[in-house]
């Protein structure tokens, strides 16, 4: 073990702040899936219950020996008390319910927005969209939408109370999307991309209707919670999928006024970039200093991104999925120390998982990410 | 001189593409000149794309008005004898159901001259199986998003390998979790996660 002279709760906070550390704090991303299969659940039973299902993170946790953050507490969604929280128009598939109880959640690629959809956001913005079309989206009675929304937040107070209890920061207060996350998992991304090509403006003014009501809705959710940050989930923007002329019409600017508005309230920004966006990586010098963790998955170079956003914001990431699934401990130690290495040279770094851990992660291979972070400091 | 269906095709002009295949047909043109088109209009997308003028998301839309304009064609088709490169059986492994890739890589292949047997998404292992002891393709293709899928296409090639059938197909695995490790473990020949280096792979297997 290193000698350490920080709380993990400093850790983390210096790391964003890009100050000097006295090891590389680790953060895996962990969801309700790899805890659930590690108690011997399928992962729809530990999806059933909000309590139980955390608990089986927290489990993980102590069977580790704790690590230093989370990047979101765990099992539940920070969602505001407002109806229109309550009203997700993406169609998602569940464990136990469309899918067999042993599997994921996914989001089934359908188109649940029309032209007609795109009309009424401009006319009523992102938020009374949702409300005026309840019914469609979410048949379930309004008090009852309310009621999940309001549960939800309490249990994901209850758990970002549980990391303090063991002196673990928290990220993210808040989750939100880009518009054109949001646009691509509900019109599809095919016809989401085919609306970009015919109807651009269009498209524009509906990313401009949306914004301003996620930003708002980031920052309550942000402040009721407690936590100083928001999580945007970008996943579909970047380089992998379109060119940069179409990033910096339909993505850059939305992000951008998002992060710094996050910044504005003091909150951090947690970049959740699944796909590869080495691409778009010079962009990302232009959003607030020490203000923005890039979270990477393993497909963008972290190395390049290292190279590109020294000095200018937090980089976190991004142990691959296939290795902490199919891998030996030796490897994923040898792959952590490399990023220990290199993305951990003058701090600003946060080991963590690429994406999430995965539901058949080893557990003897995160044990190697969390032990390689606390025993190696080659800095 | 007029927009040609190549050109069309590669500019995404989904007006002109479909009216032009309609309109021919009508008239009575051969089918597979129409086809040979529309593949000539993939491979100018497959150069595009190559050079970095395009995108994945300008991939999907031509491959995707490959398909649509295919769809008019493929009643003319019957018994027409096409050329192929050969057979591929496809599909998105157990508990897995994301269908973008897969269908663009999909597409892609039938744009260069495949004959492409898609089984959908959340295949069972019985179903590979059965598809490919029915179908009896040059190329088996995996496409993954998620680790749990990595089980069941071992499973897959697994079995191939026990009924002494492995060395009668190539296999090829995409997808965003892809790596060389998922490769060696599922024990498949290629890996990729660009669907036109896919593509490549397929072509190099099928020339032998």
């Amino acid at each position: 073990m290193l000698k350490e002279t920080m709380t993990a709760r400093e850790r983390m906070e210096a790391a964003v702040k890009l100050e000097r550390l006295d090891r590389i704090p680790c953060a895996p991303l962990m969801d309700i899936y790899f805890p659930s299969r590690h108690k011997g659940w399928s992962t729809a039973e530990g999806l059933s219950n909000m309590r139980k299902g955390f608990q089986a993170i927290a489990d993980v946790f102590e069977e580790l020996g704790g690590w230093d953050g989370m990047l979101l507490p765990g099992y539940s969604l920070p969602v505001t008390p407002h109806l229109h929280s309550g009203i997700a128009p993406g169609k998602r598939v569940f464990p136990g319910k469309e899918l067999g109880k042993n599997d994921l959640t996914q989001y089934d690629e359908q188109v649940v927005l029309t032209h007609d959809d795109y009309e009424q956001i401009v006319n009523l913005g992102w938020n009374g969209f949702l409300v005026k079309n309840r019914e469609r989206f979410n048949p379930l009675p309004a008090e009852r939408i309310i009621g999940w929304a309001q549960n939800q937040m309490e249990q994901y107070k209850y758990e970002i109370e549980f990391w303090k209890t063991r002196g673990v920061r928290t990220l993210s207060g808040a989750l939100t999307r880009s518009p054109l996350m949001i646009l691509s998992i509900t019109r599809s991304l095919l016809e989401m991309t085919k609306d970009i090509y015919r109807i651009p403006d269009k498209v524009e003014a509906v990313m401009d209707a949306m914004v301003d009501d996620l930003i708002a809705d980031a920052i309550e959710a942000a402040r009721i919670s407690g936590e100083p940050g928001v999580m945007l989930v970008m996943e579909r923007g970047g380089g992998f999928y379109y060119s940069l002329k179409i990033y910096e019409r339909f993505e850059y600017p939305y992000m951008k006024k998002m992060v710094e508005a996050f910044a504005g309230e003091g909150l951090i920004t947690v970049m959740h970039l699944d796909q590869d966006y080495t691409l778009n990586l010079p962009y990302f010098k232009d959003l607030p200093p020490k203000m923005v963790v890039c979270e990477l998955d393993s497909t963008t170079d972290i190395f390049r991104a290292k190279e590109i956003l020294k000095g200018h914001m937090c980089i976190a990431g991004d142990v691959p999925a296939a290795l902490t699934s199919l891998g030996t401990p030796e490897e994923v130690e040898a792959y952590c120390r490399k990023l220990i290495d290199v993305v951990g040279e003058g701090g600003g770094f946060i080991l963590s998982s690429g994406c999430t851990v995965p539901v058949d992660c080893k557990i003897e291979n995160l044990a190697a990410m969390v032990k390689t972070a606390k025993t190696y400091n080659p800095h | 001189m007029s927009k040609t269906i190549p050109e069309a095709l590669a500019d995404f002009d989904e007006d002109f593409v479909l009216e032009q295949v309609r309109e021919r047909l009508d008239k009575g043109e051969e089918p597979i000149r129409l086809v040979r088109e529309l593949q000539e209009g993939m491979n100018r997308i497959g150069e595009r794309f190559k050079s970095q003028q395009y995108f994945l998301s300008e991939l999907m839309m031509s491959a995707d008005l490959f398909a649509q304009a295919m769809k008019l064609i493929e009643p003319r088709l019957a018994g027409t004898v096409q050329q192929s490169l050969g057979k591929i059986v496809i599909g998105t492994a157990k508990g897995d159901i994301h269908d973008i890739g897969k269908t663009i890589f999909c597409n892609v292949a039938r744009g260069a001259g495949f004959e492409v047997h898609d089984l959908g998404v959340d295949v069972p292992v019985e179903r590979f199986l059965k598809a490919i002891a029915e179908i009896k393709p040059q190329i088996v293709a995996f496409s993954s998003l998620i680790t749990p899928s990595f089980q069941p296409m071992k499973q897959v090639v697994d079995a191939l390998v026990q009924k002494g059938e492995r060395e009668k197909v190539k296999i090829i695995i995409g997808g965003g979790v892809v790596t060389e490790t998922v490769r060696k473990y599922v024990g498949a020949d290629a890996q990729t996660n660009d669907a036109l280096e896919g593509l490549d792979f397929c072509k190099k297997f099928a020339s032998g």
